[in-house]
């Protein structure tokens, strides 16, 4: 067990402070599965940790050596299968929460009014009203704006150029690519925020359409999930002939191929 | 993005994210709208003009989204002849498979003209023989709205009509798109 354990904290999945930690108390058996558990609290590995766990502590009850541990345990006043009860408990509660989430799309019009929200795990953020829904994207909105402006370096650097290219274009006659006006990339505003509990991304499209996706904070691929998202948004909103633009979102079409997207994703 | 890019960028979507339906079907179904549009305004084809127009431009609004997510633009076009590049090589690329050359830049570099070698739109069609329609109709106008609403969605405002039409005896199908301002609604920096 303990080899396995350490190898698990070997591989990378752990920070490496917890790898010499783990290197250093490895040799005391009964340490060890405590230690797993005290970390099955706190860590973001929980799912591996905990699964580890159940894995290797169903195989150690079989060794002979087993009494070991359980002798260890007794010293602590803590019975080998009330730890084993809890670990189960544990993994299964963690693996459930943390095992990659998506928990809400929130989607913002141009204007910030919120058009569309949607909670895909229960139990995963605290509801809010739908009140509270719009101030959430109507001061976000704001906050976002504001956040653009705090770019003072870029747009001091770009725009002056631009400016004075402009009246020479107009007065010489012929037209090359170096006389363009040009058009600055405009500066882009708070993209992610995050919290103890949920990583919030903001992705806003050309239009000016944001979207917002809570997901857990150990999610991946936050962007392309996004982009997929942006998809299913142009071609079961924006194409259905039905929808007024700028509205909020009633597209049963779209809710439906959303939840299975995301449902898939959750699953995995 | 240079000419070049922005080719093989329309090519690569195409072929690849692209779902394909017949050219016909696209021809009769807006050769039958312009036909009933005609008659629905007894051959006042200035208006039919119009409401093409109108038609375009709600497409325009809604189709900029779906150009945006296919080409995957992660950033905005720096000047005007890029996006005249990007219009003429990916969006009419990708919607439908064509790819009019731009051309006859003015000396400002603020309006371009969009030469249309084919037009499925146009296939089959012979305007009416009644001595206005060759003069007054322009059959293709609606792509005049459709780039007038996605452009303006991306923060410019633009007009779009066409010059000539091969389907009125003229040479060349050609559409003249002229910048009219970018819409920044940041507000002006204040003064002190």
């Amino acid at each position: 067990m303990i080899r396995i354990c350490t190898e698990f904290a070997l591989s990378g999945l752990l920070p490496s402070v917890l790898k010499e930690h783990f290197k250093s108390i490895c040799d005391k058996e009964a340490r060890t599965l405590t230690l797993l558990l005290t970390y099955t609290h706190t860590s973001h590995f929980t799912p591996f940790i905990s699964a580890c766990c159940i894995d290797k502590l169903t195989s150690f009850e079989s060794r002979p050596d087993a009494g070991h541990l359980s002798a260890a345990q007794h010293q602590k006043a803590e019975s080998h299968t009330s730890i084993h009860a809890t670990i189960k408990l544990i993994a299964s509660t963690t693996i459930a929460i943390v095992n990659m989430t998506v928990f809400t799309l929130i989607i913002i019009n141009k204007a910030g009014g919120l058009i569309y929200n949607r909670t895909f795990q229960e139990g995963g953020l605290n509801k809010l009203s739908t009140n509270d829904y719009l101030v959430l994207a109507g001061t976000f909105h704001g906050v976002h704006a504001i956040t653009t402006r705090l770019n003072p370096l870029k747009q001091s650097l770009s725009s002056p150029p631009s400016r004075s290219s402009i009246p020479p274009s107009s007065t010489t006659t012929g037209a090359t690519s170096s006389t363009v006006p040009s058009r600055p990339e405009p500066p882009s505003g708070l993209e992610v925020l995050e919290s103890e509990n949920f990583r919030m991304q903001c992705f806003q499209t050309m239009t000016g359409t944001k979207f917002l996706l809570f997901t857990d904070t150990t999610q991946a691929n936050v962007d392309l999930t996004i982009r997929r998202i942006y998809d299913l948004y142009c071609d079961y909103v924006m194409k259905n002939p039905f929808y007024q633009l700028e509205m909020p979102v009633r597209c049963d079409m779209f809710d439906r191929k959303l939840l299975s997207y995301v449902r898939e994703i959750n699953n995995r | 993005m240079s000419s070049n890019r922005a080719a093989r960028l329309g090519e690569e979507i195409w072929k690849t994210r692209i779902d394909k339906v017949s050219a016909e079907l696209v021809t009769l179904t807006y050769g039958t709208i312009v036909a009933q549009l005609c008659k629905d305004f007894d051959n006042d084809y200035i208006e039919v003009n119009k409401q093409l127009d109108r038609m375009g431009y709600n497409i325009g609004l809604r189709l900029i989204e779906d150009f945006l997510a296919k080409s995957n633009t992660m950033k905005r076009c720096s000047n005007f002849r890029e996006t005249a590049e990007m219009i003429a090589k990916v969006g009419f690329k990708i919607f439908l498979n064509i790819t009019p050359m731009v051309t006859n830049w003015t000396n400002d570099n603020k309006q371009f003209s969009l030469v249309f070698e084919e037009n499925p739109l146009a296939d089959f069609v012979e305007l009416p023989d009644d001595g206005r329609a060759q003069d007054e109709l322009w059959f293709s106008n609606i792509f005049c709205g459709v780039l007038r609403g996605a452009l303006e969605m991306v923060q410019m405002q633009v007009e779009a009509h066409f010059i000539s039409d091969i389907l009125r005896g003229n040479d060349t199908t050609e559409m003249r798109v002229s910048l009219i301002r970018y819409i920044d609604d940041e507000l002006p920096p204040e003064d002190d």
